[in-house]
C-alpha cells in the first residue's frame, strides 16, 4: 500500500525523456570519471560540501549495467523515493508501535498492528514538498539518497531491544550508517543525533547499540578519508538562509535559491499534523518522544534561519546550504504525524486514510516537473566547453540544399558568469567556411550569464547555405566563444581531440 | 461510543443497506447531497458565455442545430445533417447516437437558445450521473459509499476533461448510463436468482436494464462499445458469485434468462440506430476517423500521464506530451488502494479492518481489476491487442478507456467510506475524502478566458460554415466522395446569412435546359426541368444510401459524380419533375419497426408492473 502510494511520487520519472532540474545530467557525467577509491565528484576544484560519494558510485553501477545517463539518474531518484517511503513506513510503524507498547505497558504492541502509524508517516514524508523538490527541482542525488536511507537507519536503530535484537540488524545498522554518511554527511550526522534522542526516549540505550552506531560512523569516515585527502572540501562562499515564511508558504518554482522561488516548504500537512499531536492525550513515552521530535524539528528549522548564522562555522563543511537541515526536520515532522491515527481511537483507519490522502493531495500539483522532451537520455555527454557548458545531444532537423537546421542540447555545468555566443559552421570538405550561424542562446533571450548550474537548454540554429555547394560530405562544427572578447572556450571530452571547436557531424544536403 | 448513524450496523456487517430501516430524513440526505455536490462542477456552465474553445464544443452546438433543422422539417428521427460538409450534407445521426439531441430539443421547446440547451444537457448529465452512481454504489456498499462514489465520479479529472476541455456532449451524458446499466443488471441477476422472474420488481429491473442499455447505445455508440464488455464481465462475475455462494443454484438459469431478456429488449429499443449503423457503416469514409491526427498510435497514454496533475486545454498528440489531462483520478486511485488494503489485508487490534461479505469483497475486487485493466489497455504496450480487436475505427482514442477507469475507481474508491464507522471521526473522514476529491480538481474549474473565445453567438449556419472551413471539422465524407472539399458553391450563400433553398448545380445542365426548384427541405428537392434533349441534373448533396430519385414519379438511378460523389440524375428530353428524396432503407425501416414495437412492449410491461404493484401482488 505504502509503496503503491510512493508510486504516485515516482510517476513523473516514467516520462520517456528527462526533466529539467538544477543538476541535470551532471551527476551521471561525473560518475563516469571515477578513477579510484580516492575519487570525488569535483569539477576540478575541491569537493563541494553537502555532496556525497555513494550516489555517484550507484550511478556508475547503473550505467555499467547498461542504463543511459539520464535513465540512471531517474532510476536512482525512483529507488530513493521508494526506499524512503519504505523506510519511513518502517520507522513510523516501529516508533508508533514502540510508544503504544510502552504507554499501554500491559501487552506488546505487534508491529503488524502499527500500520496506520507507518502509513501516515510514509505518506507525509514522501510527499513533503521539500522532499519532492530534492528530486524534481534540485535533482540532488546526494540528498535524495540520504533522504531514503535516513528513515531506514532510524527504523533499524529502533527495532528490537537488548537481547531480542535480530543479528541481521546488528550488521545492517553500521552498513546503513556508513552508506548514509557517504551519501550526505550533514544529513547523516543530524539523523544519528535524532536516532540517539529517540533511543534515549523509548528504550534503554545499550552498549551494543552504541557500538553499532559508532561502527557505522567510523566505517563511513574511513571510506571518506581518501577522497577528502585528495580533493579537500569547499563550502559555499555565501550561505542562503531561509525566511521563516518560506517554510510554510506554498511556493513552487525552479529558482536556485529560496528567494528566487526554490521550494523549501515543509508542507501544511506535516506541520499541521505535528501541531495536532500536541493537542491529544498522551502517555509518558509519547510525551518524551514528542518532545525529542518536536525539538529536533524546531532546532533544525531554526538552524536554517538567518538568526542562526553564527552557528554555521563548522556546519558549512557538512551542509552545502542551511536549508538542507530541513531534510531531517521533515523526517521528524513525519514521525510526529505517525502518532495521530493511534490517538483517533476507533476512527484510526479512517484517520489514516484521510491523513494519507491529504498529504498526497496537498503536494499533488507539484508532481509536474518541466520535462525535456528533446533530450535523448541514451546519448552520453559529447563535449565540455571550458568546463562550464556541456554539449549533451544534437539533432539535425533539416538538411536541405537551402538550409541546415540543427537543435543542440546544452547544459550549464556551473552557474552562469559571463555571456557566451555559440557558433555553428558548415565547412567545405577542404575545410573552407561555407556558411555560419553565431548566436547567443535563444537569440539573446537566455544569455549564458543567467544559466543555472545543471540547467538543460535546447536551442536551434538555422544556417542558410550558399546556392553552390561543393560535392561530398560537409563537416558541421560547433563551438562557443566569450561574447566580450571573442575568445573561444576550450573543448574537451572522452573521444574528442582538444581544441576550440567540435566537429558535430558530416552532412550531404539533399 | 454510541452509533449515531443508523447505517453503521448494516455497513459493518456487510448486509445490504436497503435491508435496514432508517429515518426518512437521513434516507434522502445522501442522494440529495450527491446531486448538490455537482453544483461546484457545474459552476462554469453558469458563466454567461460558452466554452467555444473546447475541442468539440462547437460540434455539440451545431449537431443540435442540424438535428433541429431536420426535426422541424417533420423528420421525427433525423439521420441527415443537411449543412455539414459545406452544404453537401452528411448522415451524422445515422452513425452518431442522437439521444442527447432529443434532450436538447426538449430544452429548445421550452425556449432555450442552442447554447443554453447544450449547457442544460451538460448540467443534466452531471446531476444524473451523480445520482446514478449513488444508486449503484449505495446498493453495493451503503449510502455513505454512494455519496463518496458519486462525488468521485463527478469530480474525476476525465469527467471534467470531457465537459470543459473536450466539450463532448454525448460522451459526457453517456456517464449517466454506466452505473444504471450495472445497477439494474445486477439487481435483475440477484432478484431473478432469488425470487424468479415472476416477481414484479425483478421484471422492473430487467426492463430498466434493457432501457438503460438502449439509452447508452443511443447516446454514444463508441462509449457503449467499450463499456459493454465491462458490463457483461460484471454480470458474469455476479452470476459466478451466486454459484459460489451455492445459495441460489436453481436461480442461476433465471438470472441468465433475465439478462437475455434485457439484452433482447435493449437490442429492440435501439434497433432504429444500431441496425442502420451496421448495415450502412461502409457507406461513409471511416478512414477519416482513423488516419492522420486520429491515428490510433498517437493517442495512447504514457504511464506517467495516468497520475500526472497536468491540466490543459490543448490536444492529444503523438508522444508523451499531450496537452490535456489523461489522469485516472488520484483521489479515486488512493481511496481504491485504501479500500483494497482494508478489505484484503489490514488488521486493527487483531481483527480484519473491514469485514466485508463475500459478495462485497468480490464487487470491490472486480472494480479494482476493471480499473487496472482499463489503465493497461490505454498504454502503448496494448497496441497488439488494439490491432487484433480492430475497434479503433469506433473507439478512436485509446484514452477513451479513461471512462471505464473513472467508473471503476469511483465505485471501488467509494468503498473506502466503509472504514468510516462512528461519529465524529466518521464525519471528519468522510468530509475529508469528499472534500479532497472536490478540492483537488477545483483549480481546473477556473476555465481560462481564451476558452470562451471566439464566441459564435448568435449561432448561425454562417458560423457553421466558417468553422467547417477554418477547422476542417464537420466535413464528413460518404464512400462516393474521394476529395475532401474546402468549400462549395453553397458555402458563399450560407456566409451571406441565407439558407439555400435551391441545391441545383447549374454547371451540370445541358445548355438548353431550364430548371427550377419547386420544393426544398432538408431531405427533399423537387425540381421542374425543361430540356429538349434531356440533361443531367446534379444537386449539391453527397450521395448516401437512402437518397432516391424519381422522374415524374418513376424511380430512376442516381449516378454519384466524380470526386465529390454528388447526386446526379439523368432527366429525359421534355418537361419533367425530378424528385430527390432521403428515404428509409430496409435497415432503417426494420430498425424503426423493431424500436417502435419494443417501446410498446416496454410501456405495456411497465403498465402491467404498475398495476400489479397497485394491486399489492408480490413484488
Amino acid at each position: 500500500m505504502t509503496l503503491a502510494l510512493a508510486g504516485v511520487a515516482v510517476s513523473p520519472l516514467l516520462y520517456p525523456g528527462f526533466f529539467h532540474n538544477h543538476a541535470g545530467l551532471l551527476p551521471a557525467y561525473l560518475s563516469t570519471q571515477i578513477d579510484g577509491i580516492n575519487w570525488a565528484p569535483t569539477m576540478g576544484g575541491a569537493l563541494p560540501s553537502g555532496t556525497g560519494l555513494a550516489p555517484f558510485y550507484l550511478l556508475a553501477l547503473f550505467q555499467r549495467l547498461g542504463f543511459a545517463p539520464g535513465d540512471a539518474i531517474k532510476l536512482l531518484h525512483a529507488a530513493a523515493l521508494i526506499l524512503g517511503a519504505a523506510g519511513s513506513y518502517a520507522s513510523g510503524a516501529r516508533l508508533g508501535g514502540l510508544v503504544q507498547e510502552r504507554d499501554e505497558s500491559s501487552s506488546r504492541w505487534p508491529l503488524a498492528e502499527s500500520w496506520p502509524a507507518g502509513m501516515v508517516c510514509a505518506s507525509v514524508y514522501t510527499f513533503i514538498p521539500y522532499h519532492l523538490a530534492a528530486t524534481y527541482v534540485r535533482g540532488d542525488v546526494s540528498e535524495a539518497l540520504a533522504l531514503a536511507l535516513a528513515p531506514l537507519w532510524i527504523a533499524a536503530a529502533l527495532t528490537g531491544d537488548g537481547t531480542k535484537r535480530p543479528r541481521a540488524l546488528k550488521i545492517a545498522l553500521p552498513i546503513l550508517g556508513a552508506l548514509l554518511l557517504l551519501s550526505h554527511p550533514g544529513i547523516a550526522l543530524a539523523t544519528f543525533a535524532l536516532g540517539f534522542g529517540l533511543l534515549m526516549a523509548t528504550q534503554r540505550l545499550t552498549g551494543g547499540r552504541m557500538l553499532e552506531i559508532g561502527a557505522g560512523l567510523g566505517l563511513g569516515l574511513v571510506l571518506w578519508l581518501p577522497a577528502l585527502a585528495r580533493s579537500g572540501i569547499a563550502s559555499a562562499p555565501v550561505l542562503q538562509f531561509v525566511q521563516p515564511a518560506f517554510l510554510g508558504l506554498s511556493r513552487w518554482g525552479y529558482g536556485v535559491s529560496p528567494a528566487d522561488g526554490l521550494p523549501i516548504q515543509l508542507g501544511a500537512v506535516a506541520i499541521g499534523a505535528a501541531c495536532l499531536i500536541w493537542a491529544v492525550r498522551s502517555g509518558p513515552y509519547l510525551r518524551w518522544v514528542r518532545l525529542v521530535l518536536s525539538g529536533a524539528a524546531a532546532g533544525l528549522m531554526l538552524l536554517s534561519l538567518d538568526a542562526a548564522s553564527i552557528a554555521w562555522g563548522p556546519l558549512r563543511l557538512l551542509f552545502s546550504e542551511p536549508w538542507q537541515t530541513l531534510a531531517v526536520a521533515s523526517m521528524a515532522l513525519a514521525l510526529l504525524a505517525a502518532f495521530l491515527p493511534s490517538r483517533a481511537g476507533t476512527g484510526g483507519a479512517a484517520t489514516t486514510g484521510a491523513l494519507s490522502l491529504l498529504a498526497i493531495a496537498a503536494s499533488f500539483s507539484f508532481l509536474q516537473p518541466v520535462f525535456v522532451p528533446g533530450l535523448n537520455p541514451g546519448e552520453p555527454v559529447l563535449a565540455r566547453f571550458g568546463d562550464r557548458i556541456a554539449l549533451l545531444d544534437f539533432q539535425v532537423l533539416e538538411a536541405s540544399r537551402a538550409q541546415l537546421v540543427v537543435a543542440i542540447d546544452w547544459q550549464a555545468l556551473e552557474d552562469g558568469r559571463e555571456d557566451d555566443t555559440m557558433f555553428v559552421h558548415v565547412l567545405a570538405p577542404d575545410g573552407r567556411l561555407l556558411a555560419q550561424r553565431d548566436q547567443p542562446p535563444f537569440e539573446g533571450a537566455r544569455m549564458t550569464s543567467g544559466w543555472a548550474k545543471g540547467e538543460v537548454i535546447r536551442d536551434r540554429y538555422r544556417i542558410t547555405l550558399p546556392t553552390e555547394l561543393p560535392p561530398g560530405m560537409l563537416p558541421v562544427e560547433v563551438g562557443i566563444y566569450r561574447s566580450a572578447d571573442v575568445q573561444r572556450l576550450a573543448v574537451s571530452g572522452a573521444r574528442i581531440a582538444p581544441g576550440d571547436h567540435l566537429i558535430l557531424t558530416r552532412l550531404s544536403p539533399t | 461510543m454510541k452509533t449515531l448513524d443508523p447505517l453503521a450496523p448494516a455497513v459493518q456487517s456487510g448486509l445490504p443497506a436497503a435491508s435496514v430501516p432508517r429515518k426518512s430524513g437521513i434516507r434522502w440526505l445522501y442522494p440529495v447531497a450527491a446531486v448538490l455536490a455537482c453544483t461546484i462542477a457545474a459552476g462554469p456552465l453558469l458563466y454567461p458565455d460558452y466554452f467555444w474553445g473546447a475541442h468539440d464544443a462547437r460540434h455539440s452546438v451545431y449537431f443540435l442545430v442540424e438535428f433541429e433543422r431536420a426535426f422541424r422539417d417533420g423528420v421525427w428521427y433525423p439521420r441527415w445533417a443537411p449543412d455539414f460538409a459545406f452544404g453537401y450534407g452528411y448522415p451524422i445521426f445515422n452513425i452518431y447516437g442522437p439521444l442527447t439531441f432529443y434532450l436538447g430539443e426538449l430544452f429548445r421547446g421550452f425556449g432555450a437558445d442552442f447554447v443554453t440547451a447544450v449547457k442544460l444537457v451538460f448540467g443534466l448529465g452531471l446531476a444524473l450521473s451523480a445520482l446514478s452512481m449513488f444508486v449503484l454504489a449505495s446498493d453495493l456498499f451503503g449510502r455513505r459509499a454512494g455519496l463518496l462514489s458519486a462525488i468521485l465520479y463527478v469530480y474525476a479529472p476525465y469527467r471534467l476533461v470531457d465537459l470543459y476541455v473536450r466539450g463532448a456532449l454525448a460522451e459526457h451524458f453517456a456517464f449517466v448510463f454506466f452505473p444504471l446499466v450495472l445497477w439494474s443488471g445486477r439487481r435483475a441477476v440477484l432478484d431473478s436468482a432469488r425470487y424468479g422472474f415472476r416477481r414484479t420488481r425483478t421484471q422492473a429491473y430487467v426492463a430498466a436494464t434493457g432501457a438503460s442499455l438502449a439509452a447508452m447505445v443511443l447516446t454514444h455508440n463508441a462509449i457503449a462499445l467499450l463499456f459493454l464488455p465491462v458490463a457483461l464481465a460484471y454480470w458474469a462475475f455476479t452470476i459466478w458469485g451466486l454459484r459460489r455462494e451455492q445459495r441460489h443454484g436453481a436461480g442461476v438459469r433465471a438470472a441468465v434468462l433475465s439478462l437475455v431478456a434485457a439484452a433482447v429488449l435493449a437490442l429492440g429499443l435501439a434497433a432504429i440506430f444500431w441496425l442502420p449503423l451496421i448495415a450502412e457503416y461502409s457507406a461513409v469514409r471511416v478512414d477519416q476517423w482513423i488516419t492522420a491526427d486520429y491515428d490510433l498510435r498517437a493517442h495512447f497514454v504514457y504511464p506517467h500521464q495516468l497520475l500526472s496533475p497536468l491540466w490543459g486545454y490543448g490536444i492529444s498528440e503523438a508522444g508523451p506530451n499531450d496537452q490535456f489531462s489523461l489522469q485516472i483520478g488520484i483521489v479515486g486511485f488512493v481511496l481504491t488502494l485504501f479500500a483494497l488494503a482494508a478489505a484484503f489485508g489490514l488488521r486493527e487490534r487483531g481483527r480484519p479492518l473491514l469485514r466485508l461479505s463475500g459478495r462485497r469483497r468480490r464487487d470491490l475486487g472486480f472494480f479494482a481489476v476493471a480499473a487496472l485493466g482499463a489503465s493497461l489497455f490505454m498504454l502503448p504496450l496494448a497496441l497488439p491487442a488494439w490491432e487484433i480487436l480492430r475497434i479503433s475505427s469506433v473507439v478512436q482514442f485509446p484514452w477513451r478507456f479513461l471512462s471505464v477507469s473513472t467508473l471503476a475507481l469511483s465505485v471501488a474508491g467509494g468503498a473506502s467510506a466503509l472504514l468510516v464507522r462512528r461519529q465524529p471521526a466518521a464525519l471528519v473522514a468522510l468530509v475529508t475524502f469528499c472534500g479532497v476529491a472536490v478540492l483537488i480538481v477545483y483549480p481546473s474549474l477556473g476555465t481560462p478566458e481564451e476558452i470562451f473565445r471566439p464566441p459564435d453567438t448568435p449561432v448561425s449556419l454562417a458560423g457553421l460554415m466558417k468553422f467547417e472551413q477554418s477547422s476542417g471539422e464537420l466535413v464528413g465524407l460518404t464512400r462516393w466522395n474521394t476529395e475532401k472539399p474546402v468549400d462549395s458553391p453553397l458555402f458563399y450563400v450560407y456566409l451571406q446569412g441565407v439558407i439555400p433553398d435551391d441545391k441545383i448545380d447549374r454547371t451540370s445542365l445541358a445548355s438548353e435546359a431550364s430548371v427550377r426548384t419547386t420544393r426544398h427541405s432538408t431531405t427533399l428537392d423537387e425540381i421542374s426541368i425543361s430540356s429538349p434533349n434531356g440533361t443531367p441534373v446534379r444537386v449539391f448533396t453527397q450521395f448516401y444510401p437512402g437518397w432516391r430519385a424519381y422522374v415524374d414519379g418513376f424511380p430512376v438511378d442516381i449516378q454519384p459524380s466524380d470526386r465529390l460523389g454528388l447526386i446526379t440524375v439523368l432527366a429525359p428530353p421534355g418537361d419533367h419533375t425530378v424528385l430527390i428524396r432521403f428515404e428509409d432503407t430496409w435497415s432503417r425501416w426494420a430498425g424503426g419497426i423493431a424500436s417502435v414495437l419494443s417501446v410498446f412492449v416496454l410501456l405495456a410491461w411497465g403498465v402491467r408492473i404498475g398495476v400489479q404493484r397497485l394491486r399489492g401482488q408480490p413484488g
